[in-house]
């Protein structure tokens, strides 16, 4: 997959996420708090773990050390979930910005959390922490449905239509 | 993208979707179809319109007849899913094998069921198709998990080390 590939699947990334919390922002903040029964419990459990793969895996990428795995404790606020989330964005599109093809055909060694070297792909760790935010996102969603604040559709389609594309 | 990463992007799918199979392996069908509270209502709902999702793009690709979703009285146990999305795979699969990297960039013109005329590069819509898939695959893993049959992992990553 070429380096624009990437930019065009992380641009509908953001436009999706900036949905789901458009819709978060409908909350109360007992709401965002609340323990629906899923996984990561809440609203704000499920975004804080799909912003906290985004945190450890997309460094990776950019040959950095991850910081400490992100806890509820540290984005307690949906303001202060949002604020960090747009930080990483914006490192995320700087990278982006500058990725050739090649460097995405590439491979990167790292620290796993178990602190032994593993070496993957560049392609691989973009597309995994996609899928990783596609798939929490999708559980934000319908949690959010179920609260009654519904983010609407997110589909890729969506996203191309609005965007002229 | 190319035909090859293309057939990946949809072995990763397809791996997930037999994950999500197998933890929903032995339910009952009234524990399938059961109300959940989620928006596709039900385990059944949300994996039957995965499955129909996939399955109509496919007869798009392939320029056969789009199918009517399936009804309620249909696909009422795992087995029964299974077995079409099977025959839903091995299409796609044919598609997938024979489509070329001029192809993937070419814009790809279809009629939405309005009648409403499309034309979008068919590398956007196999993206599309996954990516659906991820987001519906998620809300079943979810609902799997809620009555105590976790699928386990379903990272690219996993698929990848696996």
């Amino acid at each position: 997959m070429d380096a624009e590939y990437f930019r065009f699947l992380y641009d509908y990334l953001y436009w999706a996420r900036d949905k789901v919390l458009a819709a978060a922002e409908g909350l109360s903040e007992e709401e965002y708090k609340r323990d629906v029964g899923f996984t990561y419990h809440s609203v704000r459990g499920i975004l804080t773990h799909a912003l906290a793969g985004e945190a450890v895996w997309l460094p990776r990428a950019w040959r950095e050390q991850p910081g400490p795995f992100l806890h509820e404790d540290d984005v307690p606020t949906l303001a202060a979930l949002r604020e960090r989330w747009q930080a990483e964005e914006s490192k995320q599109r700087a990278y982006l910005a500058k990725l050739t093809d090649a460097e995405a055909a590439g491979s990167v060694t790292f620290k796993g959390r178990d602190g032994n070297d593993r070496t993957l792909p560049v392609w691989q760790i973009l597309t995994m922490e996609f899928h990783h935010t596609v798939q929490h996102r999708s559980e934000a969603a319908e949690a959010l449905t179920i609260l009654g604040h519904s983010p609407g559709d997110l589909d890729l389609v969506f996203y191309t239509r609005e965007r002229g594309l | 993208m190319k035909p090859d990463e293309a057939m990946t992007l949809y072995e990763y799918a397809w791996w997930a979707r037999d994950r999500l199979l197998t933890a929903a392996d032995g339910i009952s069908d009234e524990e399938f179809g059961r109300d959940n509270g989620f928006t596709y209502s039900s385990l059944r709902g949300i994996l039957v319109h995965a499955m129909d999702a996939e399955a109509s793009w496919c007869s798009r690709f392939l320029r056969e007849e789009v199918k009517r979703p399936p009804g309620d009285g249909e696909l009422l146990s795992v087995a029964a899913l299974r077995e079409r999305w099977a025959l839903e795979e091995t299409r796609l699969r044919r598609f997938l094998a024979d489509v070329t990297e001029v192809a993937l960039t070419d814009d790809f013109v279809f009629q939405r069921r309005n009648g409403q005329e499309i034309r979008t590069p068919l590398w956007v819509l196999l993206t599309h198709v996954v990516n659906h898939g991820t987001q519906h695959r998620s809300e079943a893993a979810e609902a799997l998990t809620m009555v105590g049959r976790s699928p386990g992992s379903l990272d690219f990553t996993t698929y990848v080390w696996e």
